[in-house]
């Protein structure tokens, strides 16, 4: 317990120094928010001190060590010195000067105690269900701590593919290389920082959404004036009224409102599970949802947990079905956050979250940098014109002009950091950054003068912005992580179109349904507030739904002239489209209604609130995002839509929980507003939008249910382990001392060969895993993911020699293929044995050939001549 | 007037003064500018200091004390990077980056122009910033007042703990030393715009001279926001990113060995990290140098208590009265060094002078502290050190000028009380040594302590006879002069004493000399089996952390190899190999590979005072810094084997 409470604490501290280190930097460049970007403040931190450690030793200056990282820290101080000495002239008129001037800026109190305590509760709450649950050893979770020990052991750029010897990882890998960057600063060895990281990891999360719950929530209010009203009548959490108190509290319902539908619900499956496992009677509802494997391995059990295995939580993640055209079932993937944690892989998708979430507040930030009707960019509407116009010369000074009044909201280092933290996505988790990209491109185009007069000027220059800013952010990501990119192999291969496979309206709605819900009383709110025109409507449903449609058709006709398929694909494309067509149509109407209320704020700034228009931005995207598989979706070594499925719903839950969250606050304030002021703030509540957010309410605290019978059931109720933090605990005491032995006594860059690994299989590769050591071939399969085409090259050969060591050792060739490999070590183990099986005449004769270095129980250890010398 | 024409025209008038024949410049007289014709007898007696002191470090620094593995984990990078044509391609792994960035580039350029690593060449710089504090005494004038100063030379000269630092290759010292400048900067009011430079260069190597430096910067952040900025505050825009332009390259360029080593700025980090440790006690991962090692708080006091009796009686003296009454140091101060006509704005240097004690009362409890965390080792230590010994450098310097001592000695009558008392207390010392050692075998006998009550007699008496106000000045130099001596003896004790039994660091681990005759015997086995004592192939059996320990040992070997494992089946005839611990699997093994011959060696010794058993073991340490006579103070040592292939 010591030992838990300790890493917990050293750890907590180290996220708390680097929230510290970064906060003057927060507080400057989240100027535009209520909160001075407080809750993003250990995002920030840990991004940046993670940022400049990978940037040093990318380029030679530092190296992967904990020296490194604090240096890495300090740089970090350094930068908030400088933003602090250089903040703003408004900020030193309204706060003084000397450290104190920072204090005054800060947000209230009862703020600040509130994002602490979330934070503290969240990190420790998840560490003590890890501690009972810690084993790094199923599902991709030896993979994981594959990248974490590999970039750990590396001092020096790049880092290493412990499973595939010579090379360096290609992966998305900054996530693991900030939990690294965390375990040296903390002291902590890979596979505890694995759990710690983890747990760290979801206090982010629910942190960083509340941060963007509460924002946009007072930012609504103070756009309507409320909060100046509200706070002449009380201060944080005393004082004042009964009504000013229950205003002040709405933000931080909000904020909770977004943590809890991003981080902690989960997919509305649950709540058919639950009542299932409590013996009610649904059979229609299960066969109109039809999921995979659900009753037929569902029981009723009557308990609260409903069952202690893995199939029902695990069955959540999979309530989005495929069928193939001879009907046989294709797995798709439909996680969200909450189940990501349950099942506790520390993926990047699960990684990059709070970034993400850094994101959208830079975004949001910048949308509020921007003075009303853009004024704040302070940029003519001519210079603007002037990027269509004229020679190259004109052009250029043009477009210069449009790029400073597109930066000047956030001014160059404020630039520059949207860049780095948009960019960043690209190595957190390359799925992320389209849609986040987009999203900057739009508040672009929203933001900036111009917007009124002919509409194609307007358009004009709002695509002007939006592409400035588009480029700037992948020209500027492109050279910031250019290191990154040198090493990087993947297994994208295009784009196809997805002709077959519609998604199913009832399982898609069990996935988003409550988060549409909300959605629905949002886009009411926002048609209330701006309505859009029916000729704006008209065309964004034509380009929203004709044109996807007109590229199934095309693509569907291409692919049976040209790719020889059967007669009937397209017949049976068109059937099921037909049949099927729900969630398209769905899809495709709420983003074309979202779009058509966009384009009237564009055209007419200042008429609506700029925080709905955010809102209906993540909105929009989050709708896209699930749309967009709906016909096309990426080619890789799946060879169907499953991952392009699992990695963009995975952010559209994202942004639909935080849209959804947004409606459910307003219409709950109005209510509580209608109930308990009297006089001009009494207002009517719409029905349309007041019911489907409250029933959208009643469905994710139902809904809540998932995390806490999720993890019960995962971890077998909590008690059955002695608890620690050591992911590698429930190795045996043998293959320890083997891991012990080799990270003692070999550098960093050995190869230790062992038996070829196997995707999914724990104990296979485990040393190159747990060590960092490199092996000449880990999990093949997962290798080829990581690779793509490149793969074959690289691992041409290898499963053969690995053979021909443990099978056949020859006295004539065993060293001169060590040799040509670069092996130092050589491990027989029970993996090996079984694997090979190889005979103790076969290992007595490795024995002759090789010195044995290292021997305990079943494991030994040979070295190969000159390994240190290599 | 402005502030700088008006020191420059009063140090032209102290210069003069400073010319006076038979100014012997030791009480009120005001401070003086080096800028004489011909040195003063305040010069000199630095001078004499400085030589002393350096004496002090350069006696056998090289081969007193074996390099241990601490002190290997700083040296190795510095001579690997700058012997690796001579090393050659080896394939040893790369080290953990130095603890101190600036003692490394340091080091590098030593064994660049002297040709060769020693260990007196790797201890030679800390030995001389050691020494080079009298010299930096000579910057706290202003502050201390000349009295002052020369005290706190004195001590920077003999203290045991900057004695025993500075004949470490360690940056410990460094730290010290740019800390004591980086001080008498921040607190100098001449300081203007273009000496900023000069704080900018003194910070930069602050920064980068280890992990002492992150545990003294938030005291100089503390003693800066009193200051409201001190002279950084007047500075323009300009002068300011100039100011950290300066600091910045100054950092880089000895951080990376005036760019030769890029990556050497990871060593900042490295310190930063190392003194995290000393605050929050070693990680799991931050490898051998602070692992294992249980400095607790019992021992920091013990080592306080024996070791600067000097400072914890004056320090703590002047520490109360620091917190009592800040006037209580007034006349020692910067305003008494000014002349009656400078223009002295009063009430600012009062401020300052308040301020100075402040820093130093809470360096005292910063560094107490340390004391108290787990973190805790002995370069927690010197961060009390360090404030301990200037406010106690004040106060007997104070002491001396109330004293008026050279009226006491000029009364004869005196004298014979001052000679007794004197002797009394020396033999004091030996009696209580000849008591512990009859107390801890067992045949005590109490009539011994009847000598004790001497003391107070013969003290009363004199008391009676001479009167009160005599008594206190003779009571009081006594008490001076003996905390003086104990001072002067535990340095040498700490340091310099050359017994193999006496430990003479702070630190739990030490180099054996066990070590160089390995060293030794490999050479001479390298010449019986190759013909050459430098060619015959040496393998290492050790773990990775201890590496640069015998690498560092083994320097002069051509053909060392890391060699983690049991087997040696593959290894040369004549190949040497140094194994840790015993070999062979299990015990019921030989620990000899068959084939092999070889023998013991004693490498390093762990041992801390705080593993004594019993008071009179305890009390004997105390006296004469013994180990080995008493039960429970044997030092833990680590052994290794040399192994050979027997001779057909």
């Amino acid at each position: 317990m010591r030992e838990i409470v300790v890493g917990f604490l050293g750890w907590y501290a180290i996220t708390q120094a680097i929230g510290v280190s970064a906060l003057p930097l927060t507080l400057r460049y989240f100027r535009a928010l209520p909160d001075r970007g407080y809750a993003f403040t250990r995002v920030l931190g840990i991004f940046l001190v993670s940022l400049l450690l990978w940037l040093g030793t990318s380029y030679g200056l530092l190296r992967n060590t904990a020296g490194g990282a604090w240096l890495a820290m300090l740089l970090v101080v350094l930068l908030s010195v400088w933003a602090f000495l250089r903040r703003s002239e408004a900020d030193r008129k309204g706060a003084g000067s000397g450290p104190a001037s920072s204090v005054r800026v800060l947000p209230h109190w009862t703020y600040i105690a509130g994002v602490e305590l979330l934070f503290l509760l969240a990190f420790a709450v998840w560490a003590w269900v890890r501690s009972r649950d810690p084993a790094i050893n199923h599902t991709e979770q030896p993979m994981d701590l594959m990248f974490i020990n590999g970039i750990w052991s590396s001092p020096t750029y790049p880092p290493r593919d412990p499973w595939l010897s010579g090379y360096a990882i290609s992966y998305y890998y900054f996530g693991y290389w900030m939990i690294s960057t965390l375990a040296h600063l903390s002291g902590q060895a890979p596979e505890i920082a694995y759990n710690l990281g983890q747990a760290c990891w979801f206090g982010l999360l629910v942190t960083a959404s509340f941060g963007v719950g509460y924002n946009l929530f007072r930012l609504h209010s103070r756009e309507f004036g409320k909060e100046e009203k509200d706070s002449g009548r009380s201060e944080g959490w005393s004082g004042g009224d009964s009504s000013g108190r229950g205003a002040a509290i709405f933000p931080y319902l909000a904020g909770m409102l977004t943590a809890v539908a991003v981080a902690l619900t989960s997919n509305l499956h649950v709540i058919i599970e639950w009542l299932y496992a409590q013996g009610v009677q649904m059979n229609g509802l299960i066969q109109l949802v039809d999921v995979y494997n659900f009753p037929e391995r569902a029981k009723v059990t009557g308990k609260w947990y409903i069952d202690s295995g893995w199939s029902w939580w695990w069955r959540a993640s999979r309530v989005i079905e495929d069928v193939d055209l001879d009907g046989n079932h294709i797995e798709i993937i439909d996680e969200f956050p909450i189940f990501s944690y349950v099942l506790s892989d520390n993926h990047p998708h699960l990684l990059a979250m709070p970034f993400v979430l850094l994101v959208v507040a830079i975004a949001l930030n910048w949308f509020f940098s921007d003075g009303p009707d853009g004024r704040g960019s302070g940029v003519s509407a001519d210079a603007v014109d002037g990027v269509g116009a004229g020679g190259i010369g004109s052009f250029l000074s043009a477009a210069v002009a449009q790029f400073k009044a597109v930066s000047r909201p956030t001014g160059t280092a404020g630039l520059l950091l949207l860049v780095a933290a948009a960019g960043a996505l690209l190595f957190l988790n390359t799925w992320d950054f389209p849609p986040y990209l987009l999203l900057l491109v739009l508040v672009a185009m929203l933001t900036g003068e111009g917007r009124k007069g002919d509409v194609a000027a307007v358009l004009r220059r709002a695509l002007s912005r939006g592409a400035i800013i588009g480029v700037t952010v992948i020209l500027g990501a492109l050279l910031l992580y250019l290191p990154y990119f040198l090493t990087a192999q993947s297994q994208a291969g295009g784009i196809l179109p997805n002709l077959v496979h519609p998604t199913r309206l009832p399982q898609f709605l069990l996935m988003f349904g409550h988060f549409l819900l909300a959605g629905a009383g949002l886009l009411f709110l926002g048609w209330r507030e701006r309505r859009p025109p029916a000729a704006v409507l008209a065309v964004s449903a034509i380009l929203v739904v004709g044109l996807p449609l007109l590229f199934l058709v095309a693509t569907g006709l291409l692919s049976v002239n040209a790719g020889g398929e059967s007669d009937d694909l397209l017949e049976r494309m068109v059937q099921r489209r037909l049949v099927q067509p729900w969630t398209f149509l769905l899809l495709g109407g709420l983003i074309a209604l979202t779009l058509g209320m966009l384009w009237q704020r564009l055209t007419d700034p200042g008429s609506s609130p700029r925080t709905t228009t955010f809102v209906l931005c993540l909105f929009a995207i989050g709708c896209l995002l699930t749309y967009v598989p709906e016909f096309v979706y990426l080619r890789d070594n799946f060879g169907n839509r499953m991952n392009t499925v699992f990695k963009f719903y995975y952010q559209s839950w994202l942004l639909l929980g935080v849209a959804a969250a947004y409606a459910i606050a307003k219409y709950l304030e109005a209510a509580v507003r209608r109930m308990w002021v009297d006089g001009e703030g009494r207002a009517a509540i719409p029905l349309w939008g007041f019911a489907p957010s409250v029933l959208s309410l009643l469905l994710i605290v139902a809904s809540l249910v998932y995390p806490v019978a999720g993890a019960y059931a995962k971890i077998k109720g909590f008690g059955t382990r002695e608890p620690t933090l050591n992911g590698l605990a429930y190795v045996g005491g043998d293959e320890l001392a083997v891991i012990d032995w080799v990270r003692r006594n070999t550098r960093p860059e050995s190869v230790i060969l062992e038996a070829k690994g196997a995707s999914y299989r724990a104990n296979s590769a485990r040393i190159s895993a747990a060590t960092g050591r490199a092996t000449l071939l880990g999990w093949d399969a997962h290798e080829a993911q990581w690779r793509g085409r490149a793969y074959g090259e690289m691992a041409a050969g290898r499963a053969e020699a690995i053979q021909e060591v443990y099978q056949s050792p020859r006295p004539s060739t065993l060293l001169e293929t060590l040799t040509l490999w670069q092996v130092d070590y050589v491990l027989v183990g029970p993996e090996e044995r079984a694997q090979y099986g190889m005979t103790p005449g076969l290992e007595s004769r490795i024995g002759q050939i090789l010195d044995l270095a290292f021997e305990q129980g079943s494991y030994r250890l040979y070295r190969v001549a000159g390994a240190t010398e290599r | 007037m402005s502030q700088g024409k008006a020191t420059e025209r009063t140090e032209g008038e102290w210069s003069n003064i400073g010319d006076r024949p038979g100014d012997t410049r030791l009480s009120n007289a005001p401070a003086t500018s080096s800028r004489g014709s011909g040195p003063t007898v305040e010069q000199a007696l630095y001078a004499l200091l400085f030589l002393l002191a350096l004496g002090l470090r350069l006696h056998s620094l090289g081969d007193l004390n074996s390099v241990s593995p601490l002190e290997a984990a700083q040296i190795w990078p510095a001579w690997q990077d700058q012997a690796a044509d001579t090393l050659g391609k080896s394939g040893l792994p790369e080290p953990r980056p130095p603890a101190s960035p600036l003692l490394y580039t340091v080091q590098r350029a030593l064994f660049l122009v002297t040709g060769g690593g020693s260990g007196f060449w790797a201890r030679f710089a800390p030995a001389c910033a050691g020494a080079g504090l009298v010299l930096a005494a000579w910057a706290l004038r202003r502050r201390m007042g000349r009295g002052g100063a020369l005290m706190a030379a004195f001590l920077f000269a003999l203290d045991p703990w900057q004695v025993s630092f500075s004949r470490l290759a360690d940056g410990s010292i460094l730290s010290v030393l740019t800390g004591v400048l980086l001080l008498a900067v921040l607190f100098d009011d001449r300081e203007t715009g273009p000496a900023v430079n000069r704080l900018a260069v003194i910070g930069g190597l602050f920064l980068i001279s280890g992990p002492l430096a992150w545990l003294l910067l938030p005291l100089f952040l503390y003693a800066l926001y009193l200051l409201k900025g001190g002279a950084l505050a007047g500075l323009s825009q300009s002068q300011r990113r100039q100011a950290a332009i300066v600091c910045a390259g100054t950092v880089v360029v000895g951080s990376t060995g005036l760019f030769s080593h890029l990556s050497g700025l990871s060593a900042i980090g490295e310190s930063v990290g190392t003194a995290i440790a000393h605050l929050v006690g070693p990680s799991g991962t931050a490898g051998a140098l602070l692992a294992d090692h249980e400095y607790t708080t019992a021992w920091g006091l013990l080592r306080l208590v024996v070791d600067e009796p000097f400072l914890l009686v004056f320090g703590g003296a002047g520490l109360g009265m620091a917190l009592y009454k800040t006037a209580f140091f007034a006349g020692n101060l910067a305003g008494q060094v000014a002349r009656e006509d400078e223009v002295v704005e009063t009430e600012r240097l009062a401020m300052v002078d308040a301020i100075w004690l402040n820093v130093l009362a809470v360096g005292v409890a910063w560094g107490l502290l340390l004391v108290l965390l787990p973190g805790l080792t002995p370069v927690s230590l010197l961060v009390t050190g360090l404030p301990l010994l200037l406010l106690a450098a004040g106060t007997a310097a104070q002491f001396l000028r109330m004293a008026h001592f050279r009226l006491l000695l000029q009364d004869s009558s005196y004298v014979p009380a001052l000679v007794t008392m004197g002797i009394l207390l020396v033999t004091a010392f030996f009696w209580t040594g000849t008591a512990t050692s009859s107390l801890r075998d067992g045949n005590f006998d109490p009539r011994l302590a009847t000598f004790y009550l001497l003391i107070p007699a013969l003290g009363a008496f004199f008391v009676w006879w001479s009167g009160e106000r005599a008594s206190v000045h003779v009571f009081g130099f006594l008490t001076l002069t003996a905390f003086l001596l104990a001072h002067a003896s535990s340095s040498w004790m700490l340091n310099l004493r050359p017994e193999y039994e006496h430990s003479r660091t702070l630190f739990a681990e030490t180099g054996d000399s066990g070590m160089s005759l390995l060293a030794e015997d490999v050479g001479r086995l390298s010449s019986l089996r190759t013909g050459d004592p430098r060619e015959a192939p040496v393998y290492l059996q050790v773990e990775y952390s201890r590496l640069p320990f015998f690498l560092w040992h083994l320097r002069a070997m051509r053909d060392v190899r890391w060699h983690p494992g049991i087997d040696l089946t593959g290894v040369e005839a004549d190949a040497l190999v140094i194994a840790q611990g015993t070999a062979g699997i299990g015990e019921e093994q030989d620990p000899l590979p068959a084939g092999f011959v070889g023998s013991s060696y004693v490498v390093t010794q762990r041992w801390l005072p705080t593993e004594l058993q019993g008071t009179a073991g305890l009390l004997r340490w105390m006296l004469y810094r013994e180990r080995h006579r008493s039960p429970g103070g044997i030092p833990v040592r680590e052994e290794v084997e040399l192994w050979v292939t027997r001779e057909k």
